[in-house]
């Protein structure tokens, strides 16, 4: 399913419960007060349509990308937020308990503390979530404690908004729009479920063993090799990535986002390059061979399989190395005959990982290398500084070089410099493939 | 059109379509809003 007919189902979600409330035919109020309902029905329709935009959810994330829909999650979720917020306050007709008579909530707007507190809550709970969101990295929570309190408050959010609008809305007293707000619901705790529950539980069935933790580089870089503990298939392509989970049950929130640095034709074994960066990061050089590990994926875009280019230059910065790691090994496995280059960048030498596979690989496979450093060491045949457009335009300004296809990987500065300077060499943005695991 | 689109980074696209999205919905929601005015 192409990317074009997801936003349609999308939108068609997102503006389903506007749509229904527009066709009862009520007459309408003042414009500020069909304000008001229309904010809040939209929020709460983008809130539910969210939990579709995860990027676990691979049955939208494998077609756009993990690291777009998770920008989308974000970018809806503050518009959702503001439409939220303001929408108690845009109301200008009385607030009392409805008279009987007034069957269509014509006169008054529903003011009853049964059918408002789910809606305070809901109120109070989703710019709180949200602001937690974006200052995650400031406020210091670990990792698991964050995500915890990201999945129970968007389920609570959308318990509470959806009982708030079937007792308050003027729209939502109409059957067939709470049957719509039931059913978006439901798909909206099921994607959540499927997540933080059914997944953790296929885990189970599919538990991993690390077989080894070498380095990779001098300076805090690991190589982490899984073997299955039991009797299963892992099938992934070259370049993608998985949640990985050592040490801990599947359902303890405790897994990370890894590139897989492996090829899969080398076997049921699975790698991982890891360098020392975060909570869980700092202990990887500690784990010890044998110990239990748990895999959610293979996840992500970032594959050379599909394309048909003829040349394919892989650009990394940094850990950024660990899909290139898994493509070259891969192309050079399969006896791929096309032409591949690889940019390395690295700020001093001792950063760079697997430096003799790669010149070997250079070797046998005539891999194009180059390493690109800021501190570079006295004799090293190497660029210097950072991977600039000059960089570029000299090992790919050709007019040829404008069909291959570009694999980018690194820190996101580095990602879009590369990625704007390939396009203004000529590249189109689809010959263009990018992963990233910061998403800000 | 196509051309232009080929030319953006990831990064205006994603905010093209944010944008569009927005535009979207809140067009929707002016309609709801007004369409005791037609």
């Amino acid at each position: 399913m192409p990317a074009g007919l997801l936003i349609l189902l999308y939108l068609f979600a997102a503006l389903l419960p506007l749509g229904l409330a527009w066709a009862q035919g009520l007459e309408p109020r003042s414009i500020a007060d069909e304000l008001a309902s229309g904010a809040g029905i939209l929020a709460l329709a983008v809130i539910l349509a969210e939990f579709l935009l995860l990027g676990r959810y691979r049955f939208v994330a494998r077609r756009v990308g993990t690291d777009i829909v998770m920008r989308m999650h974000q970018l809806l979720a503050r518009g959702a937020a503001i439409l939220a917020v303001v929408h108690p306050f845009l109301y200008t007709t009385r607030r009392a308990p409805a008279p009987d008579w007034d069957v269509n909530r014509q006169f008054f707007v529903m003011n009853d503390f049964a059918a408002i507190w789910p809606g305070m809550i809901a109120w109070l709970l989703l710019p709180a979530l949200v602001l937690m969101a974006i200052g995650r990295n400031a406020l210091g929570y670990r990792y698991e404690t964050w995500r915890l309190m990201h999945g129970l408050g968007a389920a609570l959010i959308a318990g509470f908004g959806v009982l708030h609008t079937l007792r308050a809305g003027r729209y939502s007293a109409d059957p067939a729009m709470g049957y719509v707000w039931l059913a978006l619901l439901g798909i909206a705790l099921f994607a959540l479920a499927y997540v933080y529950v059914l997944t953790p539980l296929a885990q189970l069935r599919r538990p991993w063993t690390v077989a080894s933790v070498t380095p990779a580089a001098d300076e805090r870089t690991w190589e982490v090799t899984l073997r299955p503990a039991r009797d299963f298939t892992f099938r992934y392509r070259a370049g993608q990535f998985a949640w990985l989970n050592i040490g801990h049950l599947p359902f303890s929130l405790s897994d990370n986002p890894f590139s897989i640095s492996s090829a899969p034709s080398a076997g049921p074994e699975v790698s991982f390059i890891i360098k020392e960066l975060g909570d869980f990061t700092r202990t990887i050089g500690s784990i010890q061979p044998g110990t239990r590990a748990y895999l959610d994926g293979p996840h992500g875009h970032l594959t050379v399989a599909d394309h048909k280019a003829p040349g394919i230059a892989l650009i990394a910065g940094g850990v950024g190395i660990a899909p290139m790691m898994g493509i070259l090994r891969e192309l050079h496995a399969k006896g791929d005959t096309r032409p591949t280059a690889l940019i390395y960048g690295n700020r001093s030498e001792s950063q760079i990982a697997h430096r003799d596979e790669l010149a070997r690989l250079a070797r046998e496979h005539g891999t194009r290398l180059t390493h690109v450093l800021c501190e570079p060491p006295a004799g090293m045949a190497c660029e210097l500084g950072l991977i600039t457009p000059e960089i570029l335009r000299d090992h790919f300004g050709n007019a040829e070089h404008r069909a291959w296809l570009y694999v980018l990987c690194g820190p996101p500065a580095m990602m879009e410099a590369v990625e704007e300077a390939l396009i203004a060499l000529g590249v189109p943005s689809s010959n263009i493939l990018s992963e990233r695991f910061s998403y800000d | 059109m196509t051309e232009w689109l080929s030319r953006l980074p990831l990064r205006r696209r994603i905010a093209l379509v944010y944008a569009a999205l927005n535009a979207l919905g809140l067009l929707a929601l002016l309609g709801f809003a007004l369409r005791g005015l037609f």
